[in-house]
């Protein structure tokens, strides 16, 4: 049903409150949740990091590899890494993000119960993680928190690999 | 005969000329047969066969002495029956029960035995002599409650001796009677029942006999069936934490406490046998697993031949097959089992947790679109928002849901297909020690017809602990089980079964401790497989799962015998008063039209408390009463109705008028009823335990009346019990018990004619009454709306009491048709009806209002 304008008549002091009244309003309140669900399901998505990551002697984890700050409130949607080749490649390719109102390092919080990561030994090429569970608590984001990107563990030798971190407008 | 009068017609009438009847039905057991013809057997009886069993076992009625297996037949010309058992036998072998009619009234008719206008014609003695009055009542103030059971007596002349014979040899207790009033002029049929219900005593004189009879209602007090748990149930006792019955949970309910089913309590049998010398400190073992199942502290119970028990500290493990004692043994013993008493709970222990009694309700349905990895279509039917859904084979939870649209927090990994399955769990969250459990990782569901269980994993506790960081410098060796450390204090800060790992990256397992030697030097229970590590470390201290510990759920409750959700109150009431009270007379439209007028998700466990007794089913209804407006009443025809009070005025409403009372139209009362509260005060989802404080709660919402604080200035605040799961439901609760508090109810009381005999509890109705006063919101009007809230039936006259529930249905404004008019156009009569804009400030809906009569009438509430 198309939005109607209710006239100021329907509600006028003195107007019984009629059935016509409740049908325009729900009718309306129809079309906007149905335009809003098409808007949210094609325009909502917040791309955070989307990217190949080559690092060259990291180390065994890597604290900080890049910060984000929120322009508006969000959900955290999915968080992924992929690899190319685990050929002679051994360890465990794990990324956090961790969440914070500013850059105080004591501030920063997992955003994870369950962190993306690949463990080599059971890897094949080109997998992508399919473990990531979100922290319920921290899965929403506002405006102005900072969003760091870590790598707690990382393989070796260490190869290029692709990070994915998506969220959805709310 | 004037066979075309109907009852309504002659219950206007003062003078009409009314007929008592009743029908006893006592039961007898038939002990000689004779062979009929074939497998059908026959005896003559003395009275009027309505149902004959075989012991529990109700045979069919046949239609003739030709009878098909499991019928009976009664001819009444020769007062014959014959019957026809399942498996052709001689009835007299099994235990055969007869159950009669026997006919009465007050001045002595030929009519039908099952008072229809074509039934078998038979005499109903005129031996009645008089009933009570049979008062039906709902038994709380705000109309919320079940009507009190209706009981009285009735009266038979014996003065001829007719009683004499029966009785004794029947058997009346618990049998069936109904009462019936009926005009001589109109046809049987026309006959109104005013009272069902069974025998309860009975009193012999040589002039008369006497039946106290009361109304099925009673069976409301019996408690709620639930099981007691039992050793089959696994390990647990009573006495740890006082919880002996398996709970029901109706709705969806949060911070329910489990009931464990593998209790350590005085210890647990050790693997294989065990010796030791006399005056020795040492144990040996013979297929023990000392370093997996003890530690230094626990206690372990041996009990030696001819000497009895004796129980030993451990002091220290020192492999698989050899411990150290605190002391030395008193007697030697060889290859004997033995029991461990842990000092401190091991996560092998207090693993099943029960939840209840019966299945939860697991809904489940099937994905019909797919638009992107976070969202797909589907039947919502069950489903909210935040609830934890399995997709396929993804643990998922719900973001939102527009319509059939399902919106989850996180992308799946891959798009689903139609029909891929989504399930929702049953168990919405698990809490131990203030975290939540995550389900597959730490715990598992098993949710059978006949209980759900939760079953935590071994290692439950481990995961919800966070590491920390410790003090020090640590040596891990490979192949060693031994931990060495300088700058440590892992006498302050471990403890057996915590547990430590190294900070080497490329080893990152945990192992748990063993023993605490010194500061500097502990034992883990299994060798170091990292290669030797020097560096930093980190520990976890774990609360294990004990007898005594508190694990809760929030989970969703009991489905009924169609796989349906016992949702609602409707659902619960229904569910009780089927199930537990095993009535059989249920006005099932009255519980679906009260589900969609009260759909709010209950929250309640039975019993209240994890450590109570069965509570009374109808103290349980009450509960759902006082949590939705409802009551649970028997209507006129005996039927068993649950109603919800909405303030909905039926197009139909019928109204009282000055010719419906006896005697002269003054003939009516009116009283008050004051229970004025400013201050309501809904106590909703009551959990067993909260979370962080592990103590028994509820939330709470409030509602102040400022209409109260203004108008009558009372301090009273009131209290409600409302088990509802939402805190929106909640609301509108406690703020319709504000509303019913905000004023004095006005209670009328009318005797009036035999129509009225005919309304039922909770009815709505217009009073017309022509002396009545000006209603409170009505400009020169007396109608008021009221609803009933007790009728007591006589065979020729009724008393009926109505309350106006504080105006409230003149107070509350409704939607109008269309058609309606405006305020100032609209009559009076459609004014109690409508609801209509109201100004801002004054709250009045005319404008040009001259007066204030109207303020405070047809608010939206």
């Amino acid at each position: 049903m198309a939005f109607e304008t209710i006239s100021s008549v329907l509600y006028q002091v003195g107007k019984a409150i009629r059935k016509e009244l409740f049908t325009k309003v729900v009718g309306n309140l129809d079309d906007l949740d149905s335009r809003t669900t098409t808007l949210e399901g094609g325009a909502s998505k917040v791309i955070i990091w989307s990217d190949r990551v080559i690092l060259t002697n990291p180390g065994a984890s890597l604290t900080g590899w890049d910060l984000w700050k929120c322009p508006a409130d969000f959900t955290l949607l999915d968080a992924k890494v992929g690899i190319f080749t685990t050929a002679g490649i051994t360890g465990i390719l794990e990324m956090d993000i961790q969440k914070s109102v500013d850059l105080d390092p004591a501030n920063f919080a997992t955003v994870f119960t369950t962190k993306p990561s690949i463990d080599f030994s059971g890897a094949s090429d080109y997998d992508e993680s399919t473990n990531t569970v979100f922290d319920v608590g921290q899965q929403l984001v506002s405006q102005g928190d900072w969003l760091r990107l870590d790598f707690p563990s990382l393989p070796t030798p260490i190869g290029g690999f692709t990070i994915q971190l998506v969220g959805e407008f709310n | 005969m004037a066979i075309s009068q109907t009852f309504e017609t002659f219950a206007q009438k003062v003078a009409s000329n009314k007929s008592v009847l009743a029908h006893l039905e006592p039961a007898q057991r038939l002990v000689l047969w004779e062979l009929d013809a074939g497998a059908v057997y026959k005896r003559s009886v003395d009275h009027y066969v309505i149902n004959v069993f075989k012991e529990t076992t109700a045979l069919t009625q046949g239609s003739s002495s030709s009878l098909n297996a499991g019928e009976f037949y009664f001819d009444y010309s020769d007062k014959t029956l014959y019957v026809r058992l399942g498996d052709d036998s001689n009835p007299e072998e099994s235990f055969m029960v007869g159950v009669y009619r026997l006919f009465f009234s007050n001045q002595g008719h030929v009519l039908s035995w099952d008072l229809t206008d074509d039934g078998n014609e038979v005499y109903y003695e005129a031996l009645l002599s008089e009933t009570s009055n049979f008062k039906q009542e709902l038994d709380n103030a705000e109309l919320l409650g079940i009507s009190l059971e209706s009981d009285g007596s009735i009266r038979f002349d014996n003065s001829n001796g007719y009683w004499d014979s029966i009785f004794d040899r029947l058997i009346w207790d618990s049998r069936r009677i109904a009462i019936y009033s009926w005009f001589p002029d109109t046809p049987f049929s026309e006959s109104k029942l005013i009272f069902e219900g069974e025998f309860e005593d009975k009193t012999f004189t040589q002039n008369s006999v006497t039946f106290s009879i009361k109304d099925f209602i009673y069976r409301l007090r019996q408690p709620v069936g639930l099981d007691l748990f039992s050793e089959s149930d696994g390990t647990l006792s009573e006495d740890i934490k006082g919880v002996k019955y398996k709970r029901r949970i109706y709705g969806e309910v949060t911070g329910a406490q489990t009931q464990s089913l593998d209790q350590t309590l005085a210890g647990f049998q050790l693997s294989g046998t065990i010796s030791g010398s006399k005056d020795a400190f040492t144990v040996s073992g013979s297929g023990t697993s000392f370093l997996s199942e003890c530690s230094p502290g626990d206690e372990i119970i041996v009990d030696v031949p001819i000497f009895g028990e004796f129980t030993y500290k451990i002091e220290s493990i020192e492999t698989d097959t050899s411990l150290t004692l605190s002391e030395e043994i008193e007697r030697g013993f060889s290859a004997i089992t033995t029991i461990n008493n842990p000092e401190i709970p091991v996560r092998t222990k207090n693993r099943p947790q029960h939840i209840s009694g019966h299945k939860l309700r697991e809904p489940t349905t099937t994905i019909t679109a797919v638009i992107q990895l976070n969202r797909f279509r589907m039947d919502p039917t069950d489903f909210f928002a935040n609830d934890i859904i399995v997709v396929g084979s993804e643990t998922v939870r719900i973001k939102r849901i527009s319509d059939d649209l399902i919106i989850l927090f996180q992308n799946l990994d891959s798009l689903p297909s139609i029909g891929t399955t989504v399930k929702k769990n049953p168990i919405n969250a698990v809490y131990f020690d203030q975290r939540e459990l995550i389900i597959d990782r730490d715990y598992t569901i098993q949710n059978s017809a006949s209980e759900c269980k939760i079953t935590l994993d071994d290692l439950a506790e481990f995961n919800i602990t966070k590491a920390i960081k410790i003090a020090g410098s640590f040596t891990f060796t490979n192949g060693s089980r031994n931990v060495t450390a300088t700058g440590a204090a892992f006498e302050a800060n471990l403890k057996p079964r915590d547990w430590i790992r190294s900070d080497d990256p490329f080893h990152a397992t945990w192992y748990e401790v063993l023993q605490v030697n010194s500061d500097g030097d502990l034992d883990v229970r299994i060798a170091y497989a990292g290669a030797n590590f020097g560096g930093t470390a980190k520990r976890k201290n774990i609360n294990y799962v004990g007898d005594e510990s508190i694990v809760t759920v929030d989970c969703i409750g009991k489905e009924d015998s169609a796989g349906k959700w016992v949702k609602t109150a409707s659902d619960v009431v229904l569910d009780l008063v089927q199930g537990d009270a095993a009535l059989t007379n249920i006005d099932t439209d009255s519980f679906d039209t009260s589900k969609i007028e009260a759909d709010y998700i209950v929250s309640l466990k039975l019993p209240l408390s994890p450590t109570g007794e069965p509570p009374i089913i109808r103290d349980v209804i009450s509960l759902m009463n006082q949590s939705v407006f409802g009551s649970l009443v028997a209507r006129t025809d005996f039927q068993v109705s649950f109603n919800v009070l909405t303030p909905d005025r039926p197009d139909d409403l019928e109204e009282l008028k000055d010719e419906d009372l006896i005697g002269a139209r003054q003939n009516f009362s009116v009283s008050t009823k004051s229970d004025v509260r400013r201050k309501i005060i809904g106590r909703y989802n009551h959990f067993d335990a909260d979370r962080y404080t592990g103590k028994k709660g509820n939330d709470s919402t409030d509602f102040e009346n400022s209409f109260v604080d203004y108008l009558i200035g009372t301090k009273n605040e009131k209290t409600v019990d409302i088990y509802l799961l939402n805190e929106t439901d909640a609301e509108t609760i406690t703020e319709r018990y504000a509303l019913i508090h905000s004023l004095t109810q006005n209670v009328v009381t009318v005797k009036a004619k035999l129509n009225l005999t005919l309304r039922n509890l909770n009815e709505k109705i217009f009073i017309g009454l022509t002396r009545m006063f000006d209603r409170f919101g009505g400009s020169s009007e007396n109608k008021k709306i009221g609803i009933i809230s007790k009728i007591s039936r006589g065979a020729t006259e009724t008393t009926v009491t109505f309350s106006d529930l504080s105006n409230q249905f003149n107070r509350v404004g409704a939607i109008a048709d269309d058609s309606a008019l405006d305020f100032t156009s609209a009559p009076e009569s459609e004014k109690i009806f409508n609801g209509y804009i109201v100004d801002d400030d004054t709250e009045l809906p005319d404008e040009a209002a001259t007066s204030d009569d109207q303020w405070n009438t047809n608010l939206i509430g």
